[in-house]
């Protein structure tokens, strides 16, 4: 991936909350019509990453830039307005408005006419939404809700979709079926995806590039070709077999 | 002073008394225990009909133009005792409104749409207590025998008002300031957390209920042998805020500042804007303005000074038996000397506290195979999904077990039915070979098992010390009989434990924090809090759900050593851990999760042997 074609460009970002940097210079750069994911164990910075790119979190240093323009320390509403579409992991849909209200409430920003139009171009990507118009979002299942939240914000046609960990409370099933069908679709609308996960395995199936954080840093930046195969990868979950017989306590 | 000029005076005192006796009723349920009690004008309508019934006459000999229940015209005091009597009984039904099902706002909700009903009913079911009219030409106290408008009388009935408020007061008093008032106030802090110590939350609502209630009712009861009359609309439910404005500008959780917030409320600032000319406006544009009036001073105080005029003091309790020469530091540089080297700590430290696991020494455990805990196939569904999905484990004695798994494996759910917080789907519970799946989580922690929160849990309005001594199990004065009694009765098993809570703070390096409010700590001495203060119910089992996290990592290893220190002594724990390195560290076995099932057990060079282990954390 060079530079130029990056729609998503971070470079040595440092965030945190207050009493000091949760990530220490992050960089990763996601180009159109791909997925990037982001991996990693708890706490290793995953969420604050994806806050500092979408201006929830000012990054104390580096600099963001959606593709030619710096959203670095921009406001949440002006990074929305520069084509940042972001799905937060709870709180996603509008649960008593219907589906269909849920999609044309994505589209507030439209003109009056083009939200019909979007809607129908939506409905496209997600074909599964357009049996269930009607249905209000509190009564979707997990996975539709899920592809209902992401097609509220596919209604802005924004060039970076950020989705924070998109099947946590899922099935393990309907998680694959979200990431390989839907999320994937996203991707092949054209807009460049940064997904952050917890099921590593997952997403690396569908990505064409995956970071692993591992203590707010970048240990890893590969193919999930390549990370499948590598055992630094799995060692970076679940830390290394010692070498040494000694363990410490492990009497 | 003319005569209309004492009897205003009179006026006065009779109703300060009056609104004292009120007030610290609200003030106990309200300030204290917490229960925002919005029906509080009922108990005081309550009694106020039940004087005045208990006193007149049956409706026929009093001229029959007004219908009402009974009118048995029996002598003073009985009317005032009675109506003690029922506005403490009317609270009884209350009790399912607040009771543990519905808490916080929806029982506020619940209680004021309640009051409302009542006010109603009352209003428009005439033969009852005769409807809109209300009941009048109410018998003062004992007005055969003396004139009810003398000077006399009146300043009798002042004094006798102001006795019995002098009464409440004491009342009051020893209630809030006993071990059991410091039960009620951790209920009010975080009554999550109160009942997993083994509070009966049901019983002390219950209880502030009926005692403010009583305390309610009497206020009733002298207010109508003075006024002579009640109808529904002297106690509408607007009523009850002029004494919640009453209650929050004296100082919620404050019996001074009842009495000063009862003086300046409903007696001083409606008295005051009496004398404002009512020449202006439309007719009772004044009276609405006062309302208007109310209002804005509660918003005012809970702006600028929501603790009161008179706030809650703070009880101070100290830790200086213990001679402490450890100055005013930081924590983490504390206790660092105590665990400098692990291995002398451990052989060292024979835990001065009194008797660490005494429960863990009987031996039922011993009977089920030396597992102090035990599941089998355990279970828990949330709406279709299977948070925990038939979990079979075994706890042994003196091990610190850690519990391990990605996010959304049901480690937290597991911990909450172990404890007793989460209803169990299907499955059992064992527990020193007891099948204790059925009981309530205080029940478990009165038997040794208790748990820790993930969030921050300490009681933030009550200090370490406090907060340590509010844990102390079977405590004489932890009971409204105990506390009414006085510190006669209980004052030995408080020594007990404050001699008990100085140890654990001296052990844990916060001896100096002793005084400092919960609230007022940083996040790794609220986690040291948390465990002394879970020390305190003396557990033969420990259930911690991430005491380390957010903690610094040079304290997380303190912390660590201190609960391997425990094992040592007899103490079980399963403690629920995302930080790898800290399981590397201190726990053996570790039991690991993922979807609701286990999927491994052993150390954690075990579990990175197991390819099973570490892909489940790959899948997530």
């Amino acid at each position: 991936m060079s530079a130029e074609r990056a729609a998503l460009l971070a470079e040595d970002v440092r965030a945190g909350y207050g009493a000091g940097d949760i990530i220490h210079g992050v960089s990763v750069q996601v180009a159109p019509g791909t997925v990037a994911s982001v991996v990693g164990p708890n706490g290793s910075g995953k969420s604050t990453l994806l806050k500092a790119l979408c201006g929830v979190v000012r990054p104390s240093t580096g600099r963001v830039l959606i593709g030619d323009r710096d959203i670095t320390g921009l406001p949440p509403e002006e990074v929305a307005r520069a084509g940042v579409g972001y799905v937060p992991q709870v709180d996603d849909v509008f649960a008593p408005l219907t589906v269909r209200e849920n999609l044309e409430m994505g589209g507030y920003l439209l003109a009056g006419r083009e939200v019909a139009e979007r809607v129908e171009r939506v409905l496209s990507v997600f074909p599964r939404l357009g049996t269930m118009l009607a249905r209000r979002a509190g009564r979707l299942s997990g996975g539709e809700r899920k592809m209902l939240a992401m097609g509220r914000v596919l209604m802005l046609e924004p060039a970076v979709f950020l989705l924070d960990e998109p099947t946590a409370n899922l099935a393990p099933q309907v998680a694959t079926e979200l990431l390989t069908g839907h999320v994937r679709a996203l991707a092949e609308s054209g807009a460049a995806v940064l997904v952050v996960e917890q099921r590593a395995r997952a997403v690396l199936a569908i990505s064409d590039y995956t970071y692993v954080l591992g203590g707010g840093q970048v240990l890893m930046a590969d193919t999930p070709a390549r990370l499948n195969a590598s055992q630094e990868f799995t060692e970076s979950f679940f830390g290394a077999v010692p070498k040494t017989p000694q363990a410490p306590q492990s009497s | 002073m003319t005569s209309a000029q004492l009897y205003y005076l009179l006026n006065l005192l009779i109703y300060a008394g009056i609104d004292i006796i009120a007030c610290l009723g609200l003030s106990q349920q309200f300030g204290v225990a917490g229960v925002t009690n919005f029906g509080f004008i009922i108990f005081q309508a309550a009694g106020a009909y039940t004087a005045a019934i208990l006193s007149l006459p049956n409706d026929s000999a009093n001229g029959g133009f007004q219908s009402y229940l009974a009118g048995w015209n029996l002598p003073f005091p009985v009317p005032w005792i009675g109506a003690a009597i029922v506005g403490g009984l009317v609270a009884l039904p209350f009790t399912f409104v607040v009771g543990r099902r519905l808490r916080g706002d929806f029982a506020a909700v619940g209680l004021l749409v309640t009051a409302v009903m009542f006010n109603l009913l009352v209003t428009n079911y005439r033969p009852f207590l005769n409807g809109a009219a209300g009941l009048s030409l109410v018998p003062a106290p004992l007005q055969g025998e003396y004139d009810p408008s003398g000077a006399g009388y009146q300043w009798a009935y002042a004094a006798i008002a102001l006795v019995l408020a002098a009464g409440a007061y004491l009342l009051v008093r020893r209630v809030t300031e006993s071990p059991y008032g410091r039960s009620l106030r951790a209920m009010r802090d975080n009554d999550l957390v109160a009942d997993s110590l083994g509070k009966n939350l049901l019983a002390q609502r219950t209880s502030v209920l009926v005692l403010g209630g009583a305390l309610a009712g009497l206020s009733g009861g002298i207010l109508v042998g003075y006024i002579t009359t009640w109808a529904p609309g002297a106690w509408g439910y607007a009523e009850t805020i002029v004494l919640f404005a009453a209650v929050i500008i004296g100082g919620a959780g404050s019996h001074r500042g009842a009495v000063l917030g009862a003086i300046l409320v409903p007696v001083g600032f409606e008295e005051a804007t009496r004398y404002i000319p009512s020449t202006f406006g439309p007719p009772g544009f004044v009276d609405d303005l006062q309302w208007v009036a109310i209002g804005l001073l509660v918003v005012i105080f809970l702006w600028f000074r929501p603790q009161g005029v008179l706030p809650e003091r703070r009880r101070i309790i100290g830790a200086t038996a213990v001679p402490s020469n450890t100055p005013n530091e930081d924590v983490v540089s504390l206790a660092g000397p105590l665990h400098a080297s692990r291995g002398a700590a451990t052989a060292g430290s024979a835990l001065p506290a009194a008797d660490p696991a005494p429960r863990a020494t009987a031996s039922p455990a011993a009977a089920d195979g030396g597992a102090v805990l035990r599941t089998v196939d355990l279970a828990r569904d949330f709406g279709g999904v299977h948070a925990v999905a038939g979990v079979s484990i075994e706890v042994h004695r003196g091990t610190l077990t850690g519990l391990i798994g990605p996010n959304g494996a049901g480690k937290s759910t597991l911990l909450g039915m172990l404890a007793g917080t989460i209803p169990v789907t299907s499955g059992q519970v064992i527990y020193q070979g007891r099948d204790v799946t059925g009981l309530p989580a205080y029940r478990r922690a009165r038997l040794g098992l208790v748990r820790t929160f993930q969030l921050a849990s300490e009681f933030k309005r009550l200090t370490v010390m406090e907060n340590l001594l509010s844990a102390v199990p079977s405590h004489r004065g932890d009971s409204l009989a105990g506390a009414l009694r006085g510190r006669r009765c209980w004052r030995r098993d408080e020594e007990a434990a404050i001699a008990r809570a100085r140890v654990l703070l001296e052990r844990f390096g916060l001896s100096s924090y002793a005084d400092t409010y919960g609230g007022d700590l940083s996040g790794g001495q609220r986690r040291l809090t948390e465990i002394m203060r879970v020390l305190m119910t003396e557990p033969a089992m420990l259930l911690l759900d991430e005491p380390m996290a957010g903690v610094h990592p040079r304290l997380a290893r303190q912390i660590g050593a201190q609960l391997l220190d425990l094992c040592a002594e007899g103490m079980t724990i399963l403690m629920v851990e995302h930080e790898l390195a800290i399981m590397d560290e201190f726990c053996d076995p570790v039991i690991m999760m993922a979807e609701g099932t286990v999927l491994a057990t052993g150390t954690m060079t075990d579990l990175r042997a197991r390819a099973e282990v570490v892909e489940a954390y790959l899948v997530g």
